[in-house]
């Protein structure tokens, strides 16, 4: 099946000018994960906000993510978190980091940031970095991969996908059980 | 905001934004020199990753990719240029450990304009064909050729299936792994957006044009064969295009073929670069099949019989080139590269000349050329060997007292020399511009009708050794 991004349909209505990105990024384990990491947190989206920045060459457009942050895993993020990305909207003009998240207000997510305002997509693995949040029909919190696909094998990550994400859908506190398991903590 | 989706039973994604139809997008690919000898035997980055263009180019009609080798270029957004280049840093930002490359492209109304291609420099890169090899920290060494087939698929317009809720085989999946080539689902992808190539249509052979001057001879083809070893060792082949306008050419590297001669130990892949008078690499082929030219040599007459053996065409301007021939994977073996000019303008070679290693019985150095006209050519043969130990090219292993025969074309000896100082022609060589500098070298100054001859490059008492052999034209 094809699909048409929906935000560049929504561009070829108009005379726009947009910019787009794509990475090719080796998929970390869940132990690069966990360990580098500087801060593991699991937040909600409350603003994304985006803006032109830097001269000539190096001018683009960079976005700023806020999260309310619902559970401190990893570090001390505080009671909320502004990740800086590379990319974003900014009036008719897009630029685009094709395989980084996007955010939009009121999502929930799990993510593992490392080097945030210095690297493109601060969160380690650029877009495995980011796990969603969603209920699933018991309304359990559960874990999905960033592409959407249900997180069932955390050892399996960085290695075969397929297995990572083959059956039923872990629990938020079995995800952040197993983050502070391979971090040396225990949950309380 | 909604979305739109087309049933079929591709799982390519389209980023939503294309080329013009029918545009001819030119890539500066100044990744550069490896420094080193890669997997493949490739030393440049430009010339391992270029292939990446001619995968895609097969299979597209309404869109080519073309590649100016060895241009440096730092790529910025909003410059028009299209490059593809190492890189530190992206909009002064860090990639990320795990980053390999990033592609990002500027386009107006769903039309692009622009794209860049930024390859991490902190990563580990070579350039490999296979699986997927590790390296000691347990990661994927990225091959710098599969990564950039991934990467122009992005620059094409194509995203991630597998971010997408796809399962499929496909080099755009998010991940680099074990393929290295277009699956029919990235190939399904870009002809959704550029029509499908349709088969080579075939071209008359090309019909002989007549010299301005039937009288005038010139060196019309020159060719040398030889064993092609690593390092230093691999075979140089030099020429000079002299006149006032440009020069249309075919260079191409048989190795199998040879073998069907009865040629034993040949280069099985050979593969071919072109460099200008600094350096640069301007054009590259591997496996003549393989890129944007298989009508045009198939036209030419002088494809290679055998699809692992090289070939490229060039409109070279005035000035000096240097052909250099490797063995892929760093194979061995007995090589032939042969130039041909594939037009009549006034421009001719003045200079033929190659270097490599001498050794005995078949892997003596041999050169060929092919004297086209009715009136005599006055030339000189040089075979140069220890004056290379010397500054400023410093080569170890030279071939210290080279002896030099010239044979028609039937094989019969016409001339031959050791120590151009001992021959009867010493003053007349002495009195050109290109007296050897060392008394061990040998020079044959001769005047040849047309048609084909051969010149032999062999050690003095089967010595072994790095040689030079030049044919230079004195009537230019």
């Amino acid at each position: 099946m094809k699909k048409l991004l929906p935000s560049l349909l929504a561009a070829s209505t108009f005379a726009l000018v947009s910019v787009a990105l794509a990475t090719t990024v080796i998929p970390p384990s869940f132990d690069d994960l966990v360990s580098r990491a500087e801060m593991i947190f699991q937040g909600t989206v409350t603003d994304v906000r985006s803006e032109w920045t830097g001269e000539g060459g190096q001018r683009h457009i960079a976005s700023y993510v806020t999260f309310k942050v619902d559970d401190a895993i990893k570090g001390n993020p505080g009671a909320k978190v502004t990740l800086n990305l590379l990319g974003g909207t900014v009036g008719a003009e897009t630029m685009e980091v094709t395989d980084a998240p996007k955010f939009k207000v009121g999502d929930r997510d799990i993510l593992f940031v490392e080097n945030n305002g210095t690297q493109f997509v601060p969160l380690v693995g650029i877009m495995h970095g980011r796990f969603h949040v969603q209920k699933d029909e018991n309304g359990r919190d559960v874990v999905l991969t960033n592409d959407g696909a249900p997180l069932t094998d955390v050892n399996q990550l960085g290695k075969d996908k397929r297995a990572a994400t083959a059956g039923r859908a872990i629990s938020t506190r079995e995800f952040k059980q197993a983050v502070q398991s391979r971090a040396g903590h225990t949950l309380p | 905001m909604s979305c739109a989706y087309l049933t079929s039973a591709d799982a390519y994604i389209l980023e939503g934004a294309s080329w013009p139809r029918g545009s001819v997008v030119t890539f500066q690919l100044g990744l550069g020199s490896a420094g080193r000898t890669l997997i493949d035997g490739n030393t440049s980055w430009d010339v391992a990753a270029s292939p990446a263009m001619n995968a895609w180019d097969k299979v597209m009609a309404a869109l080519q990719f073309n590649a100016n080798l060895g241009a440096g270029s730092a790529a910025a957004s909003g410059d028009g240029v299209n490059s593809i280049v190492f890189s530190s840093t992206i909009f002064g930002q860090t990639f990320g450990s795990q980053t390999l490359a990033v592609t990002y492209w500027r386009s107006s109304n769903s039309r692009i304009v622009e794209a860049d291609v930024l390859f991490n420099n902190h990563q580990a890169f070579d350039s490999y064909r296979g699986p997927l090899r590790f390296g000691s920290n347990g990661f994927a060494i990225g091959d710098i050729r599969r990564v950039l087939t991934h990467e122009l698929g992005h620059a094409l317009g194509l995203d991630h299936p597998d971010q997408h809720g796809q399962n499929v085989d496909a080099i755009m999946n998010s991940v680099t792994s074990d393929r290295e080539t277009l699956s029919n689902d990235d190939i399904n992808g870009a002809q959704s957006m550029y029509s499908a190539a349709s088969a080579p249509t075939p071209t008359p052979a090309p019909t002989p044009i007549s010299s301005g001057n039937p009288t005038a001879s010139h060196l019309a083809n020159i060719s040398t064969r030889m064993n092609v070893g690593t390092g230093n060792n691999v075979m140089i082949g030099g020429f000079i295009v002299s006149g006032s306008q440009s020069k249309t050419v075919l260079i191409r590297v048989l190795g199998p073929t040879l073998g069907s001669l009865g040629v034993v130990n040949v280069l099985a892949d050979p593969m071919l670069e072109l460099h200008d008078s600094r350096g640069a690499v301007i054009a590259a082929n591997d496996d003549w099949q393989i890129g944007s030219q298989v009508a045009q040599i198939n036209a030419s007459g002088y494809a290679p019989k055998n699809p692992n053996e090289s070939a490229l065409m060039a409109s070279l301007a005035p000035g000096s080139y240097t052909a250099i021939v490797r063995g892929y994977n760093g194979s061995t073996g007995i090589g032939l590269v042969e130039i041909y000019e594939l037009d009549s303008v006034p421009t001719r070679f003045s200079n033929i000349s190659t270097r490599g290693l001498v050794g005995t019985g078949d892997n003596v150095l041999i050169g060929g050329l092919i004297v086209n006209g009715t009136a005599p050519k006055n030339l000189i043969l040089r075979a140069i060997g220890p004056s290379m130990a010397a500054p400023p090219t410093s080569l170890a292993g030279t071939l210290s007292d080279p002896v030099l025969e010239l044979h028609d074309g039937s094989g019969n000896l016409v001339a031959s020399n050791d120590d151009w100082g001992s021959s009867p022609q010493a003053l007349a060589i002495a009195a050109t511009a290109y007296r050897p500098s060392n008394a061990k070298e040998s020079a044959i100054m001769a005047t040849l009708t047309g048609g084909s001859y051969t010149a032999i490059v062999r050690g003095a008492n089967n010595t072994t050794g790095i040689a030079l052999i030049e044919a230079y034209d004195l009537d230019r």
